[in-house]
């Protein structure tokens, strides 16, 4: 991928994501240091892009922040893990599919489409693609950290 | 309503299934229940005969384009709303050139949702 329309991929996914939590959820958030260091148990989901450009976008959250998001939407509590890590994998395909149709509609004939999610639970873990190079952003919300990371094939 | 409408949905993800449920039940429909691809989608809407159908784009096996397409071939009436992650004009272009007439994305607004489904029965 390019690096202008990399770029460009990038900054929707922070705007979608930040818009998103905000309006869906009432939660702010904002950049901070990394957070593979904490020893909280989170979850991560990953989503795949193909087509003429090949990707993946990893999301990690607490387990914590899940469970307040899921309540903020749906005003009752998710009881069991399978249905966090059902709700963090949906999450991150709105999010990714809303950064994705973006980029289409901006540079047409991208026709970049998504994958089903996959879901990964740990407490300190490292996901990496190989040949994918990595962009990473780590924010900070009232109801513990997010970790957003986007790799493109080719950049 | 006095027999309530039966909507099927066809989606990867038990959350969705679980949100259109809080979404349109208090409203007199019915979900009758949730198939996780495109083939066991279509296997369900012979067996179950919903009056509407909430199809997904991006799932496993067999994607919600394809699903469609096999739909109408077989039943250019069935109702059906798209309701996926993914909205750029060359999707929505071929989902309308296939006959999908209600292309939604998530997250949806249970409103928006129910307005469409009044809108398609």
């Amino acid at each position: 991928m390019e690096q202008d329309k990399f770029q460009f991929f990038c900054k929707c996914y922070e705007d979608v994501f930040k818009k998103n939590l905000a309006e869906m959820f009432d939660v702010q958030i904002k950049s901070c240091n990394d957070i593979r260091k904490d020893s909280e148990k989170k979850l991560s989901a990953v989503v795949g892009v193909v087509g003429i450009y090949k990707g993946r976008i990893h999301v990690t959250m607490t387990e914590d922040l899940i469970q307040h998001l899921y309540e903020s939407a749906n005003g009752e509590s998710i009881l069991d893990e399978m249905d966090l890590c059902f709700y963090l994998a949906e999450l991150t395909n709105m999010i990714t599919g809303s950064a994705i149709t973006l980029l289409n509609n901006n540079y047409k004939g991208s026709n970049l489409r998504l994958t089903p999610p996959a879901i990964f639970a740990d407490e300190n873990l490292d996901i990496v693609t190989p040949q994918i190079q990595l962009s990473s952003h780590t924010y900070s919300s009232n109801y513990g950290p997010i970790r957003v990371e986007i790799g493109f094939e080719g950049v | 309503m006095d027999q309530a409408y039966r909507v099927l949905v066809i989606d990867d993800s038990p959350m969705v299934f679980k949100a259109v449920k809080r979404a349109i039940e208090p409203e007199g429909f019915q979900v009758v229940d949730q198939a996780f691809n495109g083939q066991e989608g279509l296997e369900k809407i012979d067996l179950l005969k919903p009056d509407l159908i909430i199809l997904d784009v991006t799932m496993p096996i067999m994607d919600g384009i394809e699903t469609a397409e096999a739909l109408f071939q077989k039943n250019p009436d069935a109702k059906v709303i798209m309701l996926s992650a993914m909205g750029d004009e060359e999707l929505t272009s071929k989902a309308k050139q296939i006959g999908i007439k209600i292309f939604l994305t998530k997250p949806f607004k249970p409103e928006e949702l129910l307005k469409n489904i009044r809108s398609i029965l």
